[in-house]
């Protein structure tokens, strides 16, 4: 069971926990997958798969990243063992639902949204769980199982093409 | 170094540098140019990615189709709040799409039912409580989060303008030459957002402070959590918790914060 600090944490504070991040995943999973009902997908099996693995975690301060371990493992295991369709991204952009997030007040944000989704899966991947997810770049040679230097060399690229994509020119 | 080594580096993970990547940007303008303007990309990135989730939920179809066998083992809880986590209530199921519904369909056996449903209920009555919480909850977050970095108290050596500079420029934060000494400096994922975590020696102990740009509180208030001391204090744009180990005076490093966070303006972008 887990340990806060403060002794160990009840089934229904875990369940509370879990499901405070439910929006930070939601987040993380529909920049991996670029669909938002597969990331709602992805998401509910998470929080069950880490239910039932709620004894190998051991601190709270550790949940974060291993829910976002589990999000990256649950969306790679939709698309690369079930091969779902591609996603495609004109289709995704012109979402009424998804365009109504990727707007924003500042125009360039909604831009810079739009070039992420872009951006091929090798660089958007690496990139999203450095930004969002706060992986170092040896936790995402890990996960991803590349070498550090690929995965800077990635992170390189996937900032440069959006920086291209999103008008500011490459450096 | 050279321009193209330190450029990639940069390029990949801006807000780091390392001794050699820093020692190569002293001496080369239009290097540290190039980190100027990718952290302020950077800025903007994480704020692109930042979604307002609830802005996709909310145009989400009124409650899809729930999986049969969850339907008919669920019924409405009497009292969601104090229900027991594995009362039987209606968990809130996400409808499948279209192109994901007949892959995980092979998943839907009646046991796994079983188990989605009592496992669901525990997360939507914890769901309830959550969005219910009172607005202390904040202290005992902030608690929890320095809970989880205990190493943060027994540093002594200042560090670095360039770290400290790092971490504030992560959250947007300015703060001029307005809090010294500073002895631990980490930029934090707290409550959706990175924050600055620092520790600042005081005549009277260690105190840690995070500035909190994105939580509102409408006037101070002190808590005492889990043997912290702390007082949470709004500020100019979101809010500034300090906290010590030890009961103490908290108002004057509080107001250094919120001070140094005024008049030095926002972040440069």
């Amino acid at each position: 069971m887990i340990e806060s600090g403060r002794g160990e944490a009840s089934d229904e504070q875990l369940s509370r926990l879990l499901e405070s991040f439910r929006p930070d995943l939601l987040r993380f999973a529909f920049w991996l997958a670029r669909d938002r009902s597969i990331a709602e997908d992805v998401v509910q099996e998470t929080l069950l798969r880490a239910w039932k693995a709620r004894n190998e975690l051991r601190k709270t301060s550790a949940i974060r990243p291993w829910l976002l371990t589990i999000v990256r493992r649950e969306n790679a295991r939709l698309y690369e063992r079930k091969r779902l369709p591609t996603v495609d991204l004109d289709e995704v952009i012109a979402s009424q639902d998804v365009a109504l997030a990727l707007n924003d007040t500042d125009p360039e944000i909604g831009d810079l949204r739009r070039a992420i989704l872009a951006l091929p899966d090798d660089y958007r991947e690496p990139l999203v769980l450095q930004v969002l997810g706060g992986f170092s770049t040896g936790e995402i040679a890990k996960e991803l199982d590349l070498t550090v230097p690929a995965v800077l060399t990635r992170l390189f690229r996937a900032r440069n093409k959006l920086k291209e994509m999103y008008g500011v020119g490459a450096p | 170094m050279t321009h193209d080594e330190a450029r990639e580096l940069i390029g990949a993970v801006p807000g780091e540098a390392s001794a050699e990547l820093q020692a190569h940007l002293k001496t080369c303008p239009e290097c540290q140019a190039y980190r100027d303007e990718m952290l302020a990309f950077d800025a903007k990135l994480r704020q692109a990615m930042e979604l307002d989730w609830h802005k996709i939920a909310g145009t989400a179809p009124p409650g899809g189709p729930m999986p049969k066998p969850l339907a008919q083992e669920s019924r409405p809880a009497p009292n969601a709040a104090s229900a027991d986590p594995d009362a039987p209530v209606r968990a809130k199921v996400t409808s499948l799409s279209a192109k994901a519904r007949a892959p995980l369909a092979k998943h839907t056996r009646p046991r796994l039912f079983a188990l989605a449903a009592s496992v669901a209920a525990a997360l939507l009555v914890g769901g309830v409580l959550w969005l219910s919480r009172p607005p202390e909850s904040l202290a005992a977050e902030i608690v929890t989060h320095v809970e989880g970095e205990p190493h943060s108290w027994e540093k002594t050596e200042p560090v670095t303008a360039e770290k400290l500079d790092a971490v504030l420029r992560k959250s947007g934060v300015n703060l001029g030459s307005g809090m010294q000494p500073v002895v631990y400096a980490s930029s934090c994922w707290f409550k959706g957002h990175y924050v600055p975590h620092v520790v600042v020696t005081t005549k009277d102990g260690p105190v840690t402070v995070m500035i909190l740009l994105h939580e509102r509180v409408n006037a101070a208030r002190q808590f005492n959590e889990a043997g912290y001391s702390g007082l949470l204090v709004p500020a100019s744009t979101g809010s500034v918790a300090v906290l010590s180990r030890t009961p103490m005076d908290l108002d004057k490093p509080a107001a250094n914060v919120v001070h140094a966070l005024e008049t030095a303006g926002p972040a440069p972008r």
